[in-house]
């Protein structure tokens, strides 16, 4: 359907402007861009540079505050907390991005195909989009959570992308009806384009830098979910996530024992990478929306 | 329009058919969601009770007598028409964990707190975050307003149970200054009038200001650039040609624009309060409907699940319903109708 | 000059941009007579609108008022501190925006924005009964009473205009300043808004600048006419004499291209592209579409002179004291 044909050097003067437009159009692209691949790459690296092994219990001191060997001290069951926490980063981030990739993808189609389309398909699609978006969500995912007994990682993607494809889905319907009476769409339609053809060329172009907006919304979103299922305790019991941390802490009455080393950092890193997202979309709205830049009136 | 006209009716009924479908469907989850739950509220019930020394030597008559009594006996058909037939009626049904309670009952004790909590927390926060998002955005460059700015734009990005979580250990712990748990003291039972309301404030404060600080961030945000897009339209210009004080531009010209979606953000969080405060009233230990519904997971109290849960659609469905009435009547140019 | 109503000399305004600042109005001197009815007229991006807002001192950043004289009727605009500047606005100058402008608070019934005016001017104990003032003059601008109460989505274009209309004169200010009244409004409208715009402008003996692009419309309205390119002023003069003996060549091309329902004539276009502001064209900025352009119009900026009494143009062919004018052109 698409005719592209690319060469090497065509994919290295992509990769080039985008990093060009990544690191110099805006300061706080940049800045959230940092942050999220700074955490990324010490997510993807964390079966190398963790020092101990993050699971095993017992294998160190019990409650030793930071030191030279354990860079975040020990907790309560004798893990090095720093292991942990890159590990934990890993989990959440992996949670995060693959139920925000789900609920993009599932979301964006559902919302294209029922702006586009129109009728009975998009009436029904709306309604069911609206109910998911009307009923309050964190009762059911608590509720859902405690339904499934063994709770893994998978099982929590699952969940998490049930509650994920409403927003994007009634973004995206919003932004194709928009779309759909401009006067290009009309010309594509008579000049005899398919459907499809249209969808990918006309329609598509213009909504990339939504989809990238959305895509970090979605993140930011399903893993503060994630970390609030963790912090009831509904959480994955076989791993070791940044939510999970902090529950284990508590439990362990972490922060009343003032074994704060266990306890903040990793709501820190959590805390980081909301804002990481955010700056990015901030970012690329100022990007694509000139009048929000400051100093500058409409 | 004015709310007697007919376009406004018919405006009404286009509105309402959608809710009425989506109550029935939610309605229909509240039923199956709970009993996907596993496990069983009358084992749950008989475990507890052999806990505490009873036995349990007649098992299975027992359990039939409970059944009966919970409306558990019968397929799950019977169970779902009886749970419709009793909805209509207005009966909830009895909790099964804190028998002979009903769900009503139940629920009549944990509202007050949560909304009583929640709601004002919220317009507080709304309030203050309008006003310094308006002070942010009426001027544009300064050091004070970039550093309110960021401020706010990472203090957004904070779970308000972390802030919850920081202000228990620097305020309650660290600092004895306020209570760690509870809505009121455990002999605060006894107290009236002036005294007690005293000491529900003082339980209130850190859940309150949790809430407060969490959501400030996202108040001052939107009413600033709100403000700045507002302050940016032609009138505004007009009304500075008229040689009109600023401070009269800035309230009647530019501040009442800009509330106007404010004012309907507000209504819809609103509509959430009795929805995410799980977390905060566990960490408080504050006898709210989240709290409850915690519980009632861990008893698998079908009943009670089923109400909190409709309790939590309906509020958001009739926040949304109440919103989609009232803004029409707030704003003249829906209510005007155009030429 | 004493004696007129609005006396601009030498007026700048440039907007900053990374790359330089784009000269918008640039060295504009020009007088209005108290009473008359001067007009404006030039393509867009000429600086027309720019010259409109800064006499009431309403350029935002990136604009700044760089330099020049701004007199209304003996008080120098440019000096006044914000306090008196606001109180100067609307009683003394006031303005009719562009028709297409979103100039009226949607949420604010017209009758309170209008009285608003009156309150930012006036103590209380003056100011009367402002409902029945109001009314009055929604009258005298052909909308019935009921108007007042009204809020802006409900009015159509026309009536909007002419609320803005009767707004501009509540305080009857000396100086009515028109930015494209009747842009966007359709002809019939057109008609009603302008006869409406002329009637008031009369019974307050005001002096009314009306500013459009329509050679045509103007011609029939004002009493003098300037003629702006590239933020300068190409030529001053009388409207009939404008008309029926152009000076300028700017001007001789654009009364040439108003199609005429009277004559068969061919279509004609001004040739080229408007100038790049930011670094305009050397000498005169026309110059590299005049037909008739010489040697020195590349290298000298052409000075606005009276030529014949009444006249005024900033073209060489004209200055007999420049090199080989008088012999230039065809």
């Amino acid at each position: 359907m698409l005719n592209v044909a690319v060469s090497g050097r065509d994919v290295f003067d992509a990769f080039k402007g985008t990093l060009n437009f990544v690191f110099r159009r805006n300061a706080r692209l940049s800045a959230g861009f940092t942050i999220i691949f700074c955490l990324l790459l010490i997510a993807v690296l964390a079966p190398v540079i963790a020092p101990y092994d993050a699971s095993t219990v017992g294998l160190h001191l019990l409650d030793r505050p930071p030191s030279f060997e354990h860079l975040l001290g020990t907790d309560t069951l004798g893990r090095d907390v720093f292991d942990q926490l890159i590990h934990g980063l890993r989990q959440s981030l992996i949670i995060g991005i693959f139920t925000g990739l789900a609920g993009l993808l599932v979301g964006t189609t559902v919302g294209i195909i029922s702006g586009y389309k129109g009728g009975w398909v998009d009436d029904l699609l709306k309604s069911v989009t609206d109910v998911f978006l009307v009923i309050p969500t964190i009762p059911l995912l608590v509720v859902l959570s405690a339904f499934v007994r063994y709770m893994t990682v998978p099982y929590m993607v699952v969940i998490l992308a049930i509650f994920a494809w409403p927003f994007p889905a009634r973004t995206f319907r919003s932004l194709v009806l928009s779309y759909r009476k401009r006067e290009y769409i009309n010309m594509a339609k008579l000049s005899g384009l398919s459907d499809m053809k249209i969808v990918f060329k006309e329609v598509l172009p213009n909504m990339l830098p939504y989809v990238s907006t959305t895509l970090a919304n979605t993140i930011s979103a399903a893993i503060m979910a994630a970390v609030f299922l963790e912090l009831l305790g509904l959480g994955p019991q076989n791993t070791i996530t940044l939510g999970t941390m902090v529950y284990w802490a508590m439990e362990r009455a972490a922060l009343i024992r003032g074994l704060l080393w266990w306890v903040f950092p990793p709501m820190i890193v959590i805390v980081l990478i909301f804002i990481g997202l955010q700056l990015i979309n901030i970012g690329l709205d100022e990007v694509f929306n000139p009048r929000l830049r400051r100093g500058v009136t409409a | 329009m004015s709310p007697l006209s007919s376009t406004y009716m018919r405006y009404i009924g286009r509105k309402l058919i959608p809710y009425i479908i989506t109550v029935f469907v939610a309605i229909t989850a509240n039923f199956f969601i709970p009993r996907l739950i596993p496990g069983d509220p009358i084992t749950v019930m008989l475990s507890r009770m052999s806990l505490s020394g009873a036995s349990t030597a007649d098992g299975a008559e027992i359990v039939e007598a409970y059944k009966k009594q919970f409306g558990l006996d019968g397929s799950w058909l019977t169970q779902y028409k009886n749970y419709i037939l009793n909805l209509f009626q207005g009966d909830l049904g009895p909790s099964i964990m804190a028998f002979p309670m009903t769900v009503h009952e139940i629920l009549m004790t944990a509202i007050p707190w949560t909304i009583g909590l929640l709601v004002v927390a919220t317009v507080i926060s709304w309030v203050l975050g309008n006003l310094l998002g308006v002070l942010i955005g009426w001027r544009r460059e300064s050091k004070t307003n970039s550093v309110i700015l960021y401020l706010s734009l990472c203090l957004n990005q904070v779970p308000y149970y972390f802030i919850a979580l920081i202000l228990v250990f620097f305020l309650a712990y660290t600092l004895p200054i306020f209570p760690t748990t509870g809505a009121y003291s455990v002999i605060g039972t006894q107290y009236e009038g002036l005294r007690l309301v005293v000491d529900i404030v003082y339980h209130a404060t850190l859940p309150a200001l949790s809430i407060i600080i969490s959501f400030i961030g996202y108040w001052i945000i939107t009413m600033r650039s709100l403000i700045i897009t507002t302050l940016g339209e032609d009138y505004i210009l007009l009304a500075e040609a008229k040689g009109l004080k600023r401070s009269v531009i800035l309230s009647k010209y530019a501040f009442r624009n800009a509330l106007l979606p404010q004012t309907a953000a507000l209504g819809m969080q609103l509509g959430f309060v009795l929805n995410g405060s799980i977390l905060l009233e566990i960490i408080f230990n504050y006898p709210g409907i989240g709290a409850l519904l915690f519980l009632a997971i861990g008893n698998v109290d079908y009943n009670l699940m089923q109400g909190i849960l409709l309790l939590t659609v309906l509020s958001v469905l009739s926040a949304n319903l109440i919103l989609e009435m009232v803004y029409p009547l707030i704003d003249p140019r829906i209510s005007h109708g155009g030429d | 000059m004493s004696g007129s109503a609005l006396a601009i000399e030498d007026l700048k305004v440039y907007y900053w941009t990374e790359r330089g600042p784009i000269k918008a109005v640039d060295g504009v001197s020009l007088s209005v007579k108290k009473g008359e009815r001067f007009g404006i007229v030039g393509e867009s991006g000429c600086g027309k609108s720019t010259l409109a807002m800064s006499l009431l001192r309403l350029i935002k950043p990136p604009g700044t008022i760089e330099g020049g004289r701004i007199g209304l009727d003996g008080t120098e605009v440019l000096d006044l501190n914000d306090e008196e500047l606001r109180a100067v606005r609307w009683s003394r100058i006031s303005l009719v925006p562009q028709g297409s402008m979103n100039s009226l608070n949607p949420v604010v019934r017209v009758g309170s924005q209008i009285a608003d005016a009156i309150k930012a001017h006036t103590a209380s104990r003056e100011r009367g009964d402002m409902k029945e003032q109001i009314t009055e003059l929604l009258g005298l601008v052909g909308l019935p009473s009921r108007v007042y109460r009204m809020y802006p989505h409900e009015l159509s274009g026309g009536m909007k205009q002419r609320v803005c209309i009767a707004m501009a004169i509540v305080l009857k200010p000396q100086v009515i300043i028109a930015d494209e009244p009747t842009g966007s409004l359709d002809v019939v409208i057109q008609r009603v808004v302008t006869q409406t715009l002329v009637k008031v402008q009369e019974r307050l003996a005001a002096s009314l600048m009306i500013i459009g692009h329509d050679m045509g419309y103007l011609a029939q309205l004002v009493d003098r006419l300037a003629v702006m390119y590239a933020g300068k002023v190409a030529e001053v003069g009388a409207v009939e004499n404008i008309y029926n003996d152009p000076l300028h060549p700017y001007t001789q091309l654009l009364i040439a291209s108003v199609p005429s329902v009277k004559e068969k004539k061919k279509l004609l276009g001004i040739p080229g592209l408007p100038p790049n502001l930011l670094f305009p064209p050397p000498g005169c900025s026309f110059h590299p579409r005049c037909p008739e352009a010489m040697e020195e119009c590349r290298e000298q900026v052409p000075e606005l002179r009276e030529v014949k009494p009444g006249r005024f143009v900033a073209c060489h062919l004209y200055h007999a004291d420049v090199g080989t004018a008088g012999e230039g052109g065809e």
